[in-house]
């Protein structure tokens, strides 16, 4: 016992190399950063005003000075998918707060308190499970008449029971181990239990159930934002857009082409990042 | 067996109760007045007329009692009346529902035959380019909005093709609202059933069976699939809640005529009747269809069978 | 000719050695057992006779000749026919290598349908006539039951009667008794002995479990790092260990025979802990939730002095786990009163539990388990420093430093996390934040079992000179009596929830009194094989443990 034994784990690398290794890590984090630099400089990079009607003439196809054509009002086509990334990333972020935030402690606390608090959380839960999310969602902006801040609530509280449960079952698996005992032993507190042990475990897999939540969250608001009941106009939500360029199809393909294509790149970059950080945070290497 | 179906009926109905309760509180989260509200856009409706549609819908009412009524009328089969035509909801709901479940289910048919195989596939041909081949397409797949993918299914098939009609309600119609949701969620499933089948394979009694030197395709038959069933049949049930709750947009496309595009119209024209008509049936519906799985799922497993 | 062979064989896992260069022959009805710790390569070895070596690993080199056929040259395809038939192995957990969703009948017949082509009616008598072999009871009705259904025993007993109706050459069993109760794994070695006598299967056993090799084996072969260290016939082997990692092996080994302690505890006085009428159940019986509620404890009462070693011995479902708990105030849903230090800490809660819980603290039995996998050494230790002693900054550092070294751990360690620490260092962390709190009693919960053989005895050695020092009280959760000879003072037997015998660490450990510690000392492996054919009492293991405990002689109760 005089020499410092060697270190046991060759798994201690950090996680971000652990990510970067792994190709969907690697794309969806490249991705997703080109993605937020998008929205955050869309002042600076966007050609023109996103609700400047008469940029252009309306409709006019892609080409040298409007990229990606202009819309039925002579909007900048281009300029209303960068605004848009911003407002898309946006409701994510708030959506999945919501539901990171509230879901969690739900979740935390019904596996902690166990007994009847469990009980109830959990069915309740299970209950708001079966109305399903679109259902949630709809009903909320039903009630509450469609907007942007009404749908980005709604979406996040719809997802709510997803977050819950996958932190239910997460701090389960952790209660299940010994240390929070030896924790209680060593004179740690409900406070101290919950916060310091119990939810820091708990992190790694809702940061992957959050990084899914986004893409969930991006197709929620958008399909509300399709249905009319999310942004409304003149904002440059990509739902809402979608479905103004469905009356021009024929016209002006575009019109609904980019703004889909828009959509289902963002939610396949964070669908791949959801993935890989899975991977990286549950090595299954190595055989059993 | 029975003590867990008899668990899982009474956590149904306990739902369904949930429904009703968030049914009549709905009205009330409404900021500002429900009844102007609801009645904002026919212009010529006097106060008093207000008052009385307010006295009728029993609003003036403290809200234990106005449940009570709800019940009551519920269980004679009343869920109000539409704001407009003065129609019974539960009619109007009760005469598009079999073609919303038409609609799930048949979508359901098509996801299920795609995804389970694919996803076998996947899970089979593990860590080979099959299998990364199989889950970046599922992947696309869940990242297309299912709305978008519609739309452009319509504009291929119906319109550049003139294939199928583009809206409508007959039995041609149902193929492109079907494919659209089935596409979509056939992605899901098929990666659900990769990782479910992936945790079975990895099973200690699955090593047993090839310890036994069974043939390869005995063990996949007769160990894995059956005991990946099961998963199968609990994420079936997931996912028709799932379907439901797509087919709420999808009809809006197609026209479908289906409670999700009633709903929607419900909306847009504040015609609350329906939309809490259309809560409660939604959610009874998903209810009585995951009870009738949950019972597939009891008699399939031996050791909830025989207890 | 040689059953198996094995010359020079070498498995890689993503370039990392697994198996180094291994060689050994076994003989037709002969019982080889290979014996190593975790991390040997023993159940490798095993998996790659088998042909069911893991995704990533390969044989890089050498041969396994079984009867005269290199099984490293045959394709894939052609190893089929030959497991089971030829070369079968049964595995550790009986819980989970047993399809669930297919009947105990079905499971069977399936490999005889296969390897010996006989149809389904004459599969399942064979089948039949297999389970009765086996020792279970209503083979006919077995067939058509479900694993979850049977016990752990009986599910083993099912294991091996599915490989051994094919008379396959070689039988590999790896750990095939070590998720077994000891009553039952004495009774399914013996089987697995009878068995392989009668039907003239070799028997390769895969066990880290030194006792067990010397119940049934003929040959050993010990392996370390992937390579064969010291291989001899049993009797030799155990007598004059050549080398030194055998011998420190065998050492390790508690044995039933080993002298008792010879210290008395430094004081009697006044108990430290006292539990009285401890009574615990399990899953109150309602609407929609399972039926039975289930008595884990009845009417327990021990007394545990200063200095002294109490240990509880019993199998799982005996209920000594949750005495264990129940004393350390970690449940408290339980009838009966627990008094610390003469006080009654019983309804306490909040503030006032938290105060008394610094005199009791626990050691967990899995070391990794029991530590946060994101707190570093320091910040588990500085937790009941914190907490406990209200120590901060320089004060706290220093205490730190010393608890390490009390436990033998260099100072350096505190800021290792626990996946960067071996099983036993984690365990002395894990004893470190016991002592932090300066508790007078500490309750060890099998604090060695998830841990190597040759670590296991510097753990309870810590733990003896802890309490030397310090007069320290030791309440000692364990299955394995030749642990409870080394490290208990006085004993404590349950069984069902209750105590069925309790004196001195003599009196019930040499003179046992209740048929359940005889049977119970008498099914313990022991490890040296002269013993091997000692008369077991049979285990009447049924009677109601319904009886009072009245005395024996002084200090020495039994229950009857």
């Amino acid at each position: 016992m005089t020499a410092l034994p060697e270190i046991v784990d060759r798994k201690a690398r950090p996680l971000w190399l652990r990510l970067i290794r792994q190709p969907g890590g690697a794309v969806g984090l490249t991705l997703l950063v080109l993605l937020f630099l998008t929205a955050v400089l869309a002042p600076i990079i966007a050609p023109f005003a996103p609700t400047k009607m008469g940029a252009g003439q309306p409709l006019t196809p892609p080409g040298a000075l409007h990229l990606l054509g202009t819309d039925e009002l002579g909007r900048d086509m281009l300029s209303r998918l960068i605004y848009g990334a911003r407002l898309t990333l946006w409701i994510g972020l708030i959506a999945v707060g919501i539901s990171l935030s509230l879901g969690t402690a739900i979740g935390l606390v019904a596996a902690y308190a166990g007994g009847f608090v469990e009980k109830l959380l959990m069915r309740s839960n299970d209950i708001l499970f079966s109305f399903t999310e679109t259902l949630i969602a709809l009903a909320f902006v039903a009630v509450l008449g469609p907007s942007l801040t009404n749908a980005m609530i709604a979406v996040g509280v719809a997802a709510i029971p997803f977050f819950a449960r996958s932190a239910y079952a997460a701090a389960l698996g952790e209660i299940a181990k010994p240390y929070l005992e030896g924790a209680i032993a060593a004179g740690a507190g409900h406070g101290r239990l919950v916060l310091l042990h119990l939810l820091p475990n708990v992190m790694p897999v809702m940061i992957v159930v959050a990084t899914l939540g986004l893409s969930n969250a991006i197709l929620a608001a958008a399909a509300l934002g399709f249905l009319g009941l999310g942004a409304q106009p003149p904002l440059p939500e990509w739902g809402y857009m979608l479905s103004s360029g469905r009356d021009f199809f024929n016209r002006a393909p575009w019109l609904m082409l980019y703004p889909g294509l828009a959509i289902a790149f963002t939610v396949f970059a964070f669908n791949i990042l959801g993935d890989a950080l899975r991977e990286a945070l549950d090595p299954r290497s190595g055989g059993r | 067996m029975f003590r867990f179906l008899l668990q899982r009926l009474v956590m149904g109905l306990m739902t369904i109760l949930a429904a009703t309760i968030a049914v009549t509180l709905l009205i009330h989260l409404v900021p500002g007045d429900p009844v102007r509200i609801m009645y904002a856009q026919s212009q010529g409706t006097t106060p008093e007329q207000l008052e009385e549609i307010r006295a009728r819908l029993g609003l003036d009412q403290p809200i234990i009692l106005q449940y009570v009524a709800f019940l009551g009328r519920l269980a004679e089969g009343d869920l109000g009346t539409t704001i407009r035509g003065q129609q019974p909801v539960l009619d109007l709901l009760l005469v598009r529902l079999p073609n919303t479940l038409l609609l799930a289910v048949t979508a359901m048919a098509v996801a299920a035959a795609i995804g389970i195989p694919a996803g076998f596939i996947a899970a089979y041909n593990r860590g080979t380019w099959i299998d990364s081949a199989v889950m970046m397409g599922a992947i696309a797949g869940i990242s297309v909005p299912h709305f978008w993918l519609g739309l452009l299914l319509m504009f291929w098939f119906s319109v550049s093709l003139g294939w199928l009609p583009v809206a409508g309600t007959g039995p041609l119609s149902l193929i492109l609202p079907a494919l659209t949701l089935g596409l979509s969620n056939a992605a899901i499933m098929a990666r659900m059933m990769r990782s479910g089948m992936i945790d079975v394979m990895g099973q200690d009694f699955v090593r047993t069976a090839h310890a036994k030197g069974l043939p390869r395709g005995i063990v996949l038959r007769r160990h894995v699939m059956l005991a990946s069933l099961i998963p199968v049949v609990t994420m079936m049930g997931m996912q028709f809640a799932y379907l439901m709750g797509g087919a709420i947009v999808v009809e809006n496309i197609f026209a479908w005529n289906g409670i999700g595009r009633l709903a929607i119209q419900a909306i847009f024209q504040r015609d609350y009747p329906i939309i809490q008509g259309f809560v409660l049936i939604f959610a009874a519906t998903v209810v009585s269809v995951m009870f009738v799985l949950d019972v597939v799922y009891a008699l399939l497993d031996p050791r909830i069978r025989r207890g | 000719m040689e059953v198996l062979s094995v010359n020079g064989l070498s498995v890689a896992i993503n370039n990392r050695y697994v198996i180094d260069d291994l060689s050994f022959t076994i003989r037709p009805g002969e019982t080889f057992a290979l014996v190593g710790e975790s991390g040997s390569g023993k159940s490798m070895t095993a998996l790659a006779l088998m042909g069911l070596l893991p995704q990533g690993a390969q044989v890089t080199a050498g041969q396994i000749m079984l009867c005269g056929q290199d099984l490293t040259v045959l394709p894939p395809r052609d190893l089929i026919p030959l497991r089971g038939a030829r070369i079968g192995m049964i595995f550790q957990e009986p819980m989970t290598s047993l399809n669930p969703v297919l009947t105990i009948g079905r499971q069977m017949t399936e490999a005889i349908e296969v390897h010996l082509g006989l149809g389904r009616a004459a599969a399942r008598k064979l089948a039949a006539d297999m389970l009765g072999r086996v020792d279970l009871s209503d083979p006919m009705a077995r067939l058509g039951q479900y694993p979850h259904e049977l016990s752990g025993g009986m599910r083993q007993r099912v294991m091996i009667g599915m490989t051994m109706v094919l008379k396959p050459a070689l039988l590999i069993a790896d750990e095939p008794t070590t998720a077994l109760d000891v009553t039952v794994q004495a009774q399914i070695l013996n089987l697995m002995r009878a068995l392989e006598r009668e039907m003239v299967t070799s028997l390769l056993l895969i066990t880290h479990n030194m006792g067990v090799v010397a119940e049934i084996a003929d040959r050993v072969a010990v392996m370390q790092h992937g390579s064969i260290v010291e291989s001899d016939a049993v009797s030799p082997l155990f007598a004059q260990p050549a080398q030194p990692y055998t011998r420190a092996l065998l050492a390790a080994v508690p044995r039933l025979d080993a002298p008792l302690r010879s210290d008395a505890p430094t004081s009697r006085g006044s108990p430290v802990l006292e539990l009285r009428g401890i009574s615990r159940s399990f899953g109150r019986p309602g609407f929609l939730r399972r039926g039975l509620a289930h008595a884990a404890l009845t009417d327990v009462s021990v007394d545990l002095h200063r200095s002294e070693t109490l240990a509880l011995v019993g199998e799982s479902g005996s209920g000594k786990s949750t005495l264990g708990r129940i004393a350390t105030r970690l449940d408290l849903d339980h009838a009966g009163q627990v008094f610390i230090d003469r006080q009654d800490v019983t309804r306490l809660r909040g503030r006032a539990l938290r105060l008394q819980r610094a005199k009791v603290q626990i050691v967990f039995q899995d070391p990794f388990a029991s530590l946060d996998p994101r707190f570093t050494a320091r910040a588990t230790l500085s937790e009941p420093l914190a907490l406990h002693r209200g120590l901060s900054g320089a004060a706290k550092r220093a205490e730190a430093a010393q608890l390490m070294e009390r436990v033998g751990l260099p100072e350096a360690m505190l800021d290792r996390l626990p996946h960067e620490l071996s099983g036993g260092q984690r365990q002395r962390i894990a004893i470190a934040r016991a002592l932090a709190a300066n508790p007078q009693v500490i309750v060890a919960d099998e604090p060695t079992s998830a841990i190597d053989v040759s670590v296991q005895a510097r753990i309870i050695e810590l733990l003896i000179d802890i309490q030397k020092d310090t007069g320290l009280a030791l309440l000692f959760v364990t299955h394995d009596l030749g642990l409870v000879r080394l490290i208990a003072h006085r004993v404590a037997v349950l069984r069902g929830g209750r105590i069925l015998e309790l004196g001195s660490a003599a009196q019930v450990l040499d003179t046992p009194q209740h048929p359940y510690t005889q049977s119970l000392l008498a099914a313990a492996p022991i490890p040296d094989p002269a013993w091997r054919d000692r008369p077991r009492v049979s285990a009447s293991l049924s009677g109601g443990s319904k009886e009072e405990l009245h005395g024996v002689s002084r200090g020495h109760w039994v229950a009857g």
